[in-house]
């Protein structure tokens, strides 16, 4: 019916968004190049999705562009501002609920490329958090408390396993 | 010591940048000094680089030191950059001020550019710092013949406080080799 009111073929954003059986996970790799990035989009399979990717700018801003995946490699070439530096590229994060993304760099939850300080001090103060979906009393007031970057590996339970997650990327830096 | 500890602490060994080894060229050298960019750091909130009097041949030891912070430091993110054809980073060390549970990394992520984490963990107390405390030290081996600069980027420096905010401070670097 839908397939008919729209003239679209349906087939993959059903296949991706009904029928699928898992979460799909979408890694991030970025290189600032002058006035915008270049940007690597990684998935585990081959259906089609489209992502809102967040660029975060050297003075502050914020950039969104619609980057439409295809197969599982995909590279766009993302313009902002001539003289913008960008310093960091993420999804938005209405995609949490439905997708799995993180930085292509093992370690780095703040999407900025690199595995640093940062990225340590933001769970180091969670371990011992677990998650508690009791506060959440609608899909739109959900547990904020818990912060599921820091979660790793993916237990509900932010501890040390998961720092030493972090720790094995550690120092892993842009090159000059 | 349960099996993630073990883990933990296994990553926490390799990520300490712990190169070892003395200096060829600063053997039999008198330890080499420090200058920092602002001698007399003002009142208000500072982390700042020390030079510490005790030293092998060739090498500087250098403080990192907060003063004047007004809550408690839960952890400390910082970035250093140098010239590494004139210094060689040899090990980074935090103090006695963390406690035993507190997480501790450095690496030399690039040439030149270090990057360290020292933090508590969970709701572990932080370090108090309103007067001078020393949150760790920095060692390396001036290799080259001019004097280098320790630069501290504070646009990928923090200090957090125990609510996971930031604390306000001035970092402040300094200069290895200048003449006494």
């Amino acid at each position: 019916v839908l397939e008919e009111a729209t003239g679209k073929d349906l087939g993959p954003f059903f296949d991706r968004w009904v029928t699928a059986k898992e979460r799909p996970s979408v890694r991030i790799g970025f290189t600032p190049t002058p006035g915008g990035a270049d940007v690597t989009l990684t998935k585990d399979d081959d259906l089609p999705m489209t992502l809102e990717l967040w660029l975060t700018l050297s003075g502050g801003e914020r950039v969104k562009r619609r980057v439409d995946l295809g197969s599982r490699v995909t590279r766009a070439r993302l313009d902002v501002d001539p003289g913008a530096s960008v310093l960091a590229v993420s999804a938005s994060p209405r995609h949490d609920a439905l997708v799995e993304v993180r930085s292509a760099v093992h370690g780095d939850l703040d999407f900025d490329g690199e595995a640093d300080g940062f990225d340590v001090l933001r769970c180091a103060r969670q371990v011992g958090a677990s998650y508690d979906p009791k506060p959440a009393a609608s899909l739109w007031e959900p547990e904020v408390s818990f912060d599921a970057r820091c979660d790793l590996n993916d237990d509900l339970t932010i501890d040390d396993q998961d720092l030493a997650e972090i720790a094995a990327g550690f120092g892993t830096l842009r090159a000059r | 010591m349960t099996a993630p500890r073990v883990l933990l602490a296994a990553s926490v060994a390799l990520a300490l940048g712990c190169s070892g080894g003395e200096s060829k060229s600063g053997a039999g050298a008198p330890p080499s000094s420090f200058t920092p960019d602002a001698p007399s750091p003002g009142g208000g909130p500072t982390v700042f680089l020390r030079g510490s009097a005790v030293g092998a041949a060739g090498r500087a030891r250098v403080d990192v030191v907060a003063r004047g912070i007004d809550r408690d430091v839960h952890g400390i993110a910082l970035r250093v950059r140098w010239d590494p054809a004139e210094l060689r980073f040899e090990r980074a060390q935090a103090s006695d001020a963390w406690s035993p549970r507190a997480l501790r990394l450095a690496r030399e992520g690039l040439p030149g550019e270090l990057v360290v984490a020292w933090t508590e963990e969970g709701d572990d107390p932080g370090v108090a710092a309103r007067g001078e405390t020393v949150l760790g030290t920095l060692e390396l081996t001036h290799v080259g013949a001019a004097a280098a600069e320790l630069e501290i980027r504070p646009e990928r420096s923090m200090l957090q406080g125990g609510d996971g905010r930031p604390l306000a401070a001035t970092w402040i670097g300094g200069r290895v080799g200048d003449p006494r």
